[in-house]
């Protein structure tokens, strides 16, 4: 419901019914409480609690992290407007991108208290975290539509933090950017084809494998394109901003050098 | 001299001997090259130390050996290093290495379980092909087989010139109306043919028939296929003479039509009983795909026929002739299909890749994984469990499939529950994955096996009817006064609707139908297909048998159906219809769900009123409103 919409609502629904019955519906009233509008702001209040609550974010560099954010937001609404998906997935996919993109960028402001540590145990960490981040989204929507969002947002975080740690150990020694980010796009499409296609078959094993194997790899394919392209924008900033290239090393050990 | 008395010392400072021990401890640790070094640092580091405030080389050789002394044996102070390296692994590491150890354990275990699919050989015990063609072959020696005519009629028939083949194969020509040209033509061809028509009658007026399978096993490159072996073998004898059995067969219709065209009746009877004849000898005996056609040459001898008794004229001889051939329409214990030669393809493909203990067991092969397998899940659990079906589980398996298939096959149409299943049937999903694959084909053979039965049992009360009005000079009030009058032994049943086929006397003669593929009474409307023409069991309609229908040229809109009457009747006895949303919170965002009430309370579909309902929603606070959208469908 747009904000400024609250308080004691009346819904009318009309049709032609021709000689059956009237064309308006009976009036169907609904009270609709302006808490419900925190509610579902909620995944996105944890963004200002990062950079209030963590000393090393309250400063202007740290919020540069919502340059990416902002300009994703611009160019998914300019998507959604172009493409009318309906409602119902407009909603679907508007959680979707609060978990990955809003979920990436809280990761990266907690990023100082996730890395310095074994490359392992800060892999499960952030995994945790953005989790965690993904079941307060499903807190905020009462858990409608749990499985859709569990399935496709869980597969991309875990698909997102794999490519990562894999681009990062494979440049531990050495760091080149379009390097990193081809690892990246390779580990996003290994992992999202491995994870993809054990749910499949574990959970939807219909049809010819072969046909399923082909419908899989074309999804992985398109999808890790997709993601790439959504973590572009963190990347150039994490490479050129001296902030947050700091805190990219810390947090990958990629030792970037005089890039 | 003093030269001589000099301890050797390495390059590095250490003393020789050192050296050499630290060099056999690096050699016996049989590591990684970075841990061996690392070790290589740390021994260095350990004798340096020790070393250090020593500068007499005398002393620092005393020193090094007595250290050397203290450390034992190189060997085991390599293999104590390499524990302590080990235990020393990061978490991660530790992890990992366990991951690739139960993987490697389980990739073993997974091999160990394939192992019995490579080992052993099948046993072929049973000539299938042979057993096939004795299946049918009657007992007695020195039966004439009228597949020996047909075979030579379809060896004897000549191709149409090309110019009739495309005309012929026009849904608009007929031998009826052709033109005098083509009359010529198609009089030529016949004539052509009479040596094929002739073997032909010949086979139709032989009482047996049984297909046969030759099949010549030195032929090695048919015969040299290790599974599959009847697909390679025997399935191709049987499509070698099946398109020229239907060619033959239309030939045969054209040859009635030309028949009827010329005024001779009884000839055209006599020769659509040849016909029916020849679909009959074909059904029930064979492959499958050997009865299908059987199936599809049968409806094109009843078709023939009916097109024949629309023909005034026709004798009560001819009509007890046809009658007579129709003696068996209404016994409903007659088997349409056996399906005897595809569970035979099963057992000989189980016999080809199964290995055999002449008990009547074995275990599958690779190549019998398919047979016995179920799912991906199911077969990777029963092949970690070395626990796939054996040989006679898998021979059970087939049996009870093609019972069940036989099963519903038996089952009318207007019998079965929508989306029922037979009480105890098996979810073959999970039994067979090529079941599940043929299952769908199998099931809709019922119901071609029903409408061709139907249309048995149509033409046979058609005969009666003509017969009824012969005798007594006009149609039966009622369809039972056929039988009263004894000319029909029953009613025939409607396997589509409810009791009998729909019989009603009309002005210009009488209106026979079944309910059709839709279950409903649509009053003797005919189903149209999607250019509005009538079409033989249209599931919008009803199967109209008599009068015979003529396809409406210029109609290309089909009328609105009972059906849909009946529909609009139940929302005028509804009305008024309400619409009405169920509203739903999901988060900040509201979901409406919309719902049609009727006066009685019951709920009701939109899309039933109208295709394309233009359905939408208002939000009002106060009087104001502060939204409004459509409602998407899904």
């Amino acid at each position: 419901m747009p904000f400024r919409v609250s308080g004691d609502l009346r819904i009318v629904v009309s049709a032609d019914l021709g000689e059956f019955g009237p064309t308006d519906g009976k009036l169907v009233l609904y009270h609709f409480s302006p808490l419900y509008h925190v509610q579902g702001l909620i995944p996105w209040l944890l963004l200002p609690l990062a950079f209030v609550s963590l000393k090393e974010n309250r400063t202007l560099h740290a919020a540069w992290i919502l340059a990416p954010l902002a300009l994703l937001g611009a160019v998914y609404l300019a998507v959604m407007n172009l493409w009318d998906w309906g409602s119902g997935t407009t909603v679907q996919f508007n959680v979707l991108f609060t978990i990955i993109i809003v979920g990436f960028s809280i990761l990266w402001l907690l990023a100082e208290r996730i890395g310095n540590r074994n490359r392992l145990v800060a892999f499960l960490l952030a995994a945790l975290l953005w989790f965690g981040f993904l079941v307060v989204n499903l807190l905020s929507r009462g858990f409608h539509d749990a499985a859709f969002i569990v399935v496709f947002g869980g597969v991309s975080v875990l698909s997102i933090l794999l490519a990562f740690a894999i681009a990062s150990w494979l440049s531990a020694k050495r760091f080149r950017r379009v390097r990193f980010v081809a690892w990246t796009g390779f580990g996003l499409f290994g992992s999202l084809l491995t994870v993809a296609s054990t749910l499949v078959f574990l959970f939807y094993p219909s049809g010819p494998v072969v046909a399923q194997l082909t419908e899989v790899f074309v999804a992985s394919l398109i999808s890790s394109l997709v993601h790439t392209v959504c973590l572009l924008p963190f990347l150039v900033l994490l490479w050129t901003n001296r902030f947050w290239r700091r805190r990219f090393e810390r947090v990958t050990r990629v030792p970037m050098g005089a890039q | 001299m003093e030269r001589e008395n000099m301890p050797e010392r390495s390059p590095c400072g250490l003393p020789r001997c050192a050296e050499q021990f630290i060099a056999a401890v690096v050699r016996k640790i049989r590591w990684r090259r970075r841990v061996r070094e690392d070790v290589r640092a740390e021994l260095t580091a350990h004798f340096e130390d020790e070393l250090r405030d020593v500068t007499d080389p005398a002393e620092r050789e005393r020193r090094a050996k007595r250290l050397i002394g203290e450390f034992g044996d190189p060997g085991l102070l390599a293999i104590l290093c390499r524990r302590a390296k080990k235990r020393c692994r990061p978490l991660w590491a530790k992890a990992a290495i366990r991951g690739i150890q139960v993987a490697g354990v389980f990739l073993l275990y997974l091999v160990v379980c394939t192992v019995p699919l490579f080992v052993g050989k099948p046993t072929i015990r049973v000539d299938y092909a042979d057993w096939l063609t004795k299946r049918w072959r009657p007992a007695q020696p020195g039966v004439e087989n009228a597949r020996t005519y047909y075979e030579q009629a379809a060896s004897l028939y000549v191709e149409p010139p090309e110019w009739l083949a495309v005309r012929r194969r026009s849904p608009q020509w007929t031998v009826r109306d052709c033109n005098e040209a083509d009359l010529r033509l198609l009089t030529d061809w016949l004539s052509e043919n009479k040596a094929a028509f002739d073997q032909f009658r010949k086979g139709a007026n032989t009482a047996d028939y049984w297909p046969v399978y030759d099949v010549n096993h030195a032929d090695r490159t048919r015969g040299g296929v290790p599974f599959m072996w009847m697909e390679a073998n025997v399935v191709p004898l049987a499509m070698e003479w099946l398109p020229r059995f239907r060619s033959l067969a239309m030939a045969w219709r054209d040859r009635v039509a030309y028949q009827v065209r010329r005024g001779e009746l009884d000839e055209a009877m006599n020769d659509s009983r040849t016909l029916l004849r020849f679909g009959r000898h074909l059904r029930g005996k064979g492959l499958l795909i050997e009865q299908l056609v059987g199936i599809a040459i049968e409806a094109l001898g009843h078709a023939t026929l009916f097109d024949v008794l629309q023909e005034p004229g026709i004798s009560a001889e001819g009509l007890a002739r046809v009658q007579d051939e129709l003696r068996f329409a209404f016994d409903r214990d007659r088997s349409f299909l056996d399906l005897d030669a595809e569970k035979v393809i099963w057992y000989d493909n189980i016999q080809r890749t199964f290995t055999d203990d002449g008990q009547g067991g074995g275990r599958a092969l690779r190549r019998g994984l398919p047979f016995a397998a179920g799912d991906w899940r199911d077969n990777l659990t029963r092949m970690l469990r070395f626990d796939y079906p054996d040989r006679r589980q898998t021979v059970a398996m087939v049996d009870a499939y093609f019972e069940q298939i036989q099963e519903m096959l038996r089952i009318a149409p207007n019998s079965k529950e929508p989306d029922a299943e037979l009480e105890g049937q098996i979810d073959w999903v999970k039994q067979n994955l090529l079941f599940t694959t043929l299952k769908p084909a199998h099931e809709r053979l019922g119901f071609l096996v029903w409408r061709d039965r139907t249309g048995e049992a149509a033409l046979a009360a058609t005969v009666a009817l003509l017969r009824y009005k012969t005798e007594k000079g006009s149609f039966p009030e009622h369809f039972e006064d056929v039988v009263t009058a004894g000319l029909l032994a029953s009613l025939p049943d409607d396997p589509f609707g409810q009791g009998p086929l729909t019989y009603r006397r009309t002005a210009d003669g009488f209106l026979l139908y079944s309910w059709g593929q839709n279950l409903l009474d649509d009053g003797g409307r005919p189903g149209t297909g999607q250019d509005g023409r009538p079409r033989d069991w249209a599931d919008n309609g009803d199967m109209v048998f008599w009068p015979v229908q003529a396809a409406p040229r210029n109609s290309t809109v089909p009328a609105s159906s009972a059906a849909d009457e009946e529909k609009m009747e139940k929302y005028r006895a509804a009305a008024p219809l309400n619409h009405t949303v169920r509203i739903e919170r999901i988060g900040s965002y509201l979901k409406f769900d919309y719902e049609l009430i009727g006066a009685d309370g019951k709920k009701h579909d939109l899309w039933g009123i109208s295709e394309h309902p233009e359905l939408t929603f208002s939000v009002y606070r106060g009087d104001a409103r502060v939204g409004i959208g459509k409602f998407e469908f899904g």
